[in-house]
């Protein structure tokens, strides 16, 4: 019965994870969107996986060498994914359904652009907008 | 003195006087301003080639720089923090008057980072974080800054700041946060783009914007023509800001 035993744990194992996936947090839906799903797919695929280091080639680009392509600048990110302040409602990077802070505090990580970095897109409008 | 010296005098300094304003025309011309400062595309990186600088005429400011201080203050966001003392805000820029004292004469004018050649805050910094890029701005990157501070107590401009508290709301061209050193980056983001810094746009009658390695540009030809004063010129610093009338 000895040889049983390794398959025995591995079918306990496989019971605990079920219910288990890698589906992210419900996240907040991005403002604009691409044409076609496949390139939403990519999108998805790509940022889920690679967005940090992204972020990090690009903000070294940026800051010694004055490169400001849009893509994979943090203006892009937020000016998409989170919605301009209005007077009515203010996301921030405090508030767990900021795009951003969703999946961070899902999986315990805690990031700190928004310490310094514009957590919110510029208000398009001029009515006053909520401190 | 005799009557003929007098007269020499005198003849210096019209000249004098109406360079300058010939000068200031050449400034003040709205096409000249325009083709000043090219946009750079956005895939190209900061060129060695350029270096940009900034001349004020303190003759010609007649509030002594408060409206760059308040474009400075718009763009950037400082200023303002909620929980610092007079004493610890930030100050990119601050108004400095000085008096003659056998004519009495006060002479006020704006006083930011210098954009030395030679910056003592980038020799002195430990991770990096203080550097110049190559198109000669002096910038801090927050991302490596530890806020030793050492830059404020290098820099002979007090040009540097110090954020103490958590920061709210920032502006999106300007990221400003707690634990590190901030001061004046010329604008970058809107050089970049090829506008003018903030400063030079509120006061465009007494400043001017441009590259000090090319001789066409309206700084440079102000520059060889008339000369200008560095503040603390004694310590060699090849500064980026020059002004008339200290």
């Amino acid at each position: 019965m000895m040889f049983l035993r390794p398959f025995a744990l591995l079918t306990l194992f496989a019971a605990l994870l079920v219910g288990c996936d890698s589906q992210p947090p419900e996240l907040m839906s991005a403002v604009k969107s691409f044409a076609t799903k496949e390139q939403t797919a990519v999108h998805v695929a790509e940022m889920r996986r690679n967005h940090m280091h992204l972020l990090m080639h690009k903000r070294d680009e940026t800051m010694h060498q004055g490169i400001r392509t849009p893509k994979y600048s943090l203006h892009g990110c937020i000016d998409c994914h989170v919605p301009a302040p209005t007077q009515q409602r203010v996301v921030k990077h405090t508030d767990p359904e900021h795009f951003c802070v969703t999946c961070h505090l899902d999986v315990a990580v805690k990031v700190d652009c928004f310490q310094c970095h514009a957590d919110r897109p510029t208000p398009t409008t001029t009515e006053g907008v909520k401190p | 003195m005799t009557e003929q010296s007098d007269n020499l005098i005198d003849r210096y300094r019209r000249r004098f006087l109406g360079g300058l304003a010939a000068s200031a025309a050449m400034v003040v011309a709205p096409g000249v301003i325009l083709r000043e400062v090219q946009a750079k595309p956005d895939e190209q990186a900061a060129s060695h080639k350029i270096r940009w600088g900034m001349l004020i005429d303190t003759n010609k400011l007649d509030d002594g720089g408060e409206a760059m201080i308040t474009a400075c203050k718009n763009e950037h966001g400082w200023g303002n923090d909620p929980h610092a003392s007079a004493a610890q805000q930030a100050q990119w820029v601050r108004k400095v008057t000085f008096k003659d004292a056998l004519t009495k004469h006060e002479t006020s004018l704006p006083v930011m980072c210098q954009h030395c050649e030679t910056a003592p805050c980038v020799d002195v910094c430990p991770t990096g974080a203080s550097f110049k890029r190559a198109d000669g701005i002096v910038l801090v990157d927050k991302h490596i800054c530890i806020g030793c501070r050492y830059c404020m107590m290098a820099c002979p401009y007090k040009a540097r700041s110090f954020v103490h508290e958590h920061l709210e709301n920032q502006k999106p061209q300007s990221p400003r946060g707690i634990g590190t050193v901030e001061s004046c980056n010329l604008c970058v983001h809107r050089v970049d783009k090829g506008e003018q810094p903030a400063c030079i746009e509120a006061a465009s009658h007494a400043a001017v914007f441009g590259d000090l390695n090319d001789p066409d540009s309206a700084i440079s030809k102000a520059l060889s023509k008339y000369g200008a004063q560095q503040i603390r010129a004694d310590l060699g610093l090849n500064t980026g800001v020059r002004y008339w009338g200290i």
